[in-house]
């Protein structure tokens, strides 16, 4: 019963225009869009970056808050590269606090390397919360199929994900009923030192890999009385095809690169 | 050592979408030494229910007893309360872990912090109880049959040397030999002293061993009564979508054809009996050889 | 009666080393085994564990090959290699435990994976999973993730991502073995229905002697080799061979061989308890 809550992964459903666009298309965009933000020298190329990053979460339609809460990860990595940048950036002193100087090129460079981190969190979460991680899978699949004559396994990689995706609540679940069991003769796992509790897993982890083993070898098996010959010549339910909006958002990320780079080059950003 | 329940309710996951009432006002007296049987349909809280005994889950209101301590109490040593009480749950070979079948027997009696010797003999005792042979102590337990895998697992928790044992379906996916080589094991442990839950979805595996059976449904207390009040309640028991063993619905067939046989039929042999004797008095049938 | 659609012929098989120099002797799982499925008919396999019936089962659709001995799917050799795929386009399998058949995160996916193995054009694989997941009812829940489904429920999903391949004949390696009872009935309930409505062969293994009860035709299996063969009168009819092969005997039947030791003139072909109702009440009235 407790999981039937888990969501997978970040995703959020919905309709939008950007939950819409190809996988493909998104993916290359969160690429190109992280070539983008590291542009700008000037204001006028991080002003726009910033406002492009925001017109993209208005057209998510993400509640603010999810969008949020995929920033907490990083708050600490955050404030520890700001006071470094704060500090020990050589130039017109600002303050003191005991030993160490702030400068006012430090204040800058707080700015900056902030505004670039949290851009491209947000940018990434933008793709896992539009993203089925099913749809994301084929995405990626399809993007390195032409990698393939050069051995790249794309259909493998991506039937492995998509399998690890299927089972991940399962296994939970599982995970969940031995530790249970193991309660039920005693074991504690929230207890001890740190040796302890690591070892506490054992009779969990033990039994855990043994089925997830049992479960490949049999899994296997299924899918090869369904006629499984591995990726060659496999056609899918929901192929995807490109349709005009993708070309256009394709055309406008790639016309937002061009911007910041002109931007940059002239001196004006 | 009984296990009690008070206005027991429990709530998974309250507040959110996914709330799910898996008991609702349970109150119930399982007094020591009898045998059990907790029957009820998929989603009627059984598995719930047996958790609550040992504290693997708090009540949300209502309080559970145990041997007279309240299980929801800072000071209730939980560890004890899961030594007196046993539970096997569903698939018990799911959990096996150990290098050999000695290990895993083992780490019971090690959790209760027993020194080396003790740890053996209950290890030794144990596989004996459950009517493995003792060299199987050195095998490693992912080499067993589905069976006596099973057994090691109901091992492990026997060395504990429980009170009270309760048992989550342990015929869960054998054949009929393996059914009736399991229920016959926990047909002896009774005599063993102990208290013994054993929770099914089949009312045939139930109705010759227990005393009482409890049935639930959708988080309540259905019914409880002996094998033989239940089934004379069979109507209410087929619109919750459980079964009568054979012998009852053959005697129900019959009687409703007019055949005047006793009230106590639950067994195959019990029908056999009454027939023979119905035949009898009719007149009719039995010729003596 | 209806054309063989499968032939086992004298298979043996045994799994492990097979000259058994590792010092083990080579037991054989399956002992010389001569059966047929005939065309759109419900055949039961019943036996214990060890028996070799899912040893049998594997070999309807070369996912084992017999070490001597063949079988033949529609005429097809299963031991010739190029033959494989064609036999399991015509044999579609299920197993038993629901969970670890379905290999994608959404139910229609998975019911997708066979077509999508075979490279049909995708609006083909659309009209043939939406097909398959009608006739088991699971179309209702074809946006779902399975770890939300009860193990019914997935081998349902289970049993449409066989049909989803059209094959004429579905084996079930004792589908309802990890299943609660409403499971058990909801699961041979779809396929009885997929066995009358579609005229589809079911190899339908098991242990449970009531499933068998339902079928067509019961093979009884044990120790590698087919111990008893026909309808499932004439099979649990015979009390003491069933013990003999330590098998369940239905209730009915134990009842009348019990009566009749006893000199009670009851009929031999007794199968169900309303037929041993009948006939008790049939005796007691005469005379």
């Amino acid at each position: 019963m407790t999981f039937q809550g888990v969501t997978i992964g970040q995703y959020f459903p919905g309709n939008s225009l950007l939950h819409r666009i190809d996988p493909r298309v998104k993916i290359t965009g969160v690429l190109l869009l992280s070539v983008a933000i590291f542009l700008p020298r000037a204001w006028p190329g991080y002003l726009a970056s910033i406002l492009f990053t925001l017109i993209l979460v208005a057209l998510s339609r993400v509640p603010l808050r999810l969008i949020l809460r995929g920033l907490r990860p990083i708050l600490i990595f955050l404030v520890i590269t700001a006071a470094f940048n704060l500090f020990l950036t050589p130039g017109e002193p600002l303050f003191r606090l005991g030993p160490l100087t702030a400068t006012r090129d430090g204040l800058v460079m707080v700015g900056v390397t902030t505004t670039r981190l949290l851009l491209l969190v947000i940018i990434a979460s933008l793709l896992t919360l539009t993203t089925s991680p099913i749809r994301l899978t084929d995405g990626l699949e399809r993007m390195l199929r032409p990698l393939r004559p050069i051995g790249v396994p794309a259909h493998e990689l991506a039937l492995m994900m998509t399998i690890a995706l299927r089972f991940i609540p399962t296994l939970a679940e599982e995970a969940d009923r031995i530790m249970r069991a193991q309660q039920a003769r005693g074991a504690s796992f929230s207890s001890g030192s740190l040796m302890a509790r690591v070892r506490s897993l054992v009779p969990v982890l033990v039994p855990l890999f043994v089925a997830a083993f049992r479960r490949a070898d049999e899994l296997a098996t299924a899918m090869e009385a369904r006629g499984y010959r591995g990726g060659d010549g496999r056609t899918r339910m929901y192929e995807l095809v490109f349709a005009p909006r993708d070309g256009v958002a394709l055309a406008v990320l790639v016309g937002f690169v061009v911007l910041v780079a002109v931007l940059r080059l002239t001196g004006l950003g | 050592m009984p296990i009690v329940f008070e206005g027991v309710s429990h709530i998974y996951q309250p507040g959110t979408p996914f709330e799910w009432k898996a008991l609702e006002d349970v109150t119930l007296t399982i007094p020591d030494g009898e045998f059990w049987g907790l029957i009820g349909p998929t989603g009627s809280g059984k598995s719930t229910l047996i958790q609550h005994m040992n504290g693997l889950l708090r009540p949300t209101s209502g309080r559970v007893l145990v041997d007279g301590m309240d299980l929801a109490d800072r000071s209730t040593d939980l560890r004890k309360v899961r030594q007196r009480v046993g539970l096997v749950f569903q698939y018990p070979e799911h959990q096996l872990f150990g290098e050999t079948v000695f290990e895993d027997v083992a780490f019971g009696p090690r959790n209760m912090r027993l020194d080396a010797a003790e740890v053996e003999r209950r290890v030794l005792s144990a596989l004996e109880r459950v009517g493995l042979p003792a060299d199987i102590k050195d095998r490693s337990p992912f080499g067993l049959s589905g069976g006596q895998a099973r057994r090691v697992a109901l091992a492990g928790v026997l060395a504990m040397e429980p009170r009270v044992l309760i048992l989550d379906e342990p015929t869960a996916g054998l054949d009929p030999q393996g059914r009736a080589e399991i229920l016959d094991l926990v047909g002896t442990f009774p005599a063993l002293g102990m208290t013994v839950i054993l929770v099914s979805h089949s009312m045939d595996d139930v109705a010759e061993r227990a005393d009482r059976v409890l049935v639930m449904h959708r988080g309540r207390v259905h019914m409880v009564g002996t094998p033989r009040e239940l089934f004379a309640r069979r109507a209410e028991l087929e619109a919750i979508g459980l079964g009568v063993p054979a012998a009852v619905d053959l005697a129900d067939k019959l009687r409703a054809r007019g055949w005047d046989l006793p009230p106590d039929i639950v067994t195959l042999d019990q029908a056999v009996e009454a027939i023979k004797a119905a035949l009898q008095a009719r007149g009719k049938g039995a010729d003596r050889r | 009666m209806a054309d063989p659609y499968i032939v086992v012929e004298q298979v043996t098989y045994a799994y492990g080393r097979e000259d058994g120099t590792d010092g083990a002797p080579v037991t054989l799982a399956l002992d010389g085994v001569d059966a047929v499925v005939r065309r759109g008919e419900f055949l039961a396999v019943l036996g214990m564990n060890g028996s070799g019936k899912s040893t049998l089962a594997r070999h309807l659709n070369a996912l084992l090959l017999p070490r001597t001995g063949r079988v033949l799917v529609d005429g097809l050799d299963t031991r010739e290699e190029h033959n494989l795929w064609p036999v399991r386009d015509r044999v579609g399998m299920v197993f038993q435990n629901p969970d670890n058949q379905i290999v994608a995160a959404v139910v229609e996916e998975d019911v997708a994976f066979g077509p999508e193995n075979q490279g049909l054009p995708p609006e083909e694989i659309r009209v043939r999973v939406a097909e398959a997941l009608a006739a088991v009812g699971m179309t209702a829940h074809r946006l779902r993730p399975p770890h939300l489904l009860s193990g019914g429920q997935k081998q349902r999903v289970a049993i449409a991502g066989a049909l989803a391949l059209r094959p004429a004949c579905l084996v079930l390696d004792e589908p309802t073995a990890m299943l609660d009872p409403s499971g058990r009935t909801e699961v041979l309930e779809v396929v009885r229905r997929l066995n009358r409505e579609l005229g589809m062969a079911v190899v339908w293994i098991t242990h449970f002697m009531e499933e068998a009860a339902v079928a067509d035709r019961v093979i009884v299996m044990a120790r590698g080799k087919v111990q008893m063969v026909g309808t499932p009168r004439e099979v649990f009819s015979q009390a003491e061979r069933l013990r003999e092969l330590r098998l369940d005997v239905p209730p009915a039947v134990q009842v009348a061989e019990r009566l009749r030791a006893d000199g009670v003139p009851l009929p031999r072909t007794i199968l169900t308890l309303d037929e041993l109702v009948e006939a008790l009440c049939q005796l007691s009235s005469k005379g």
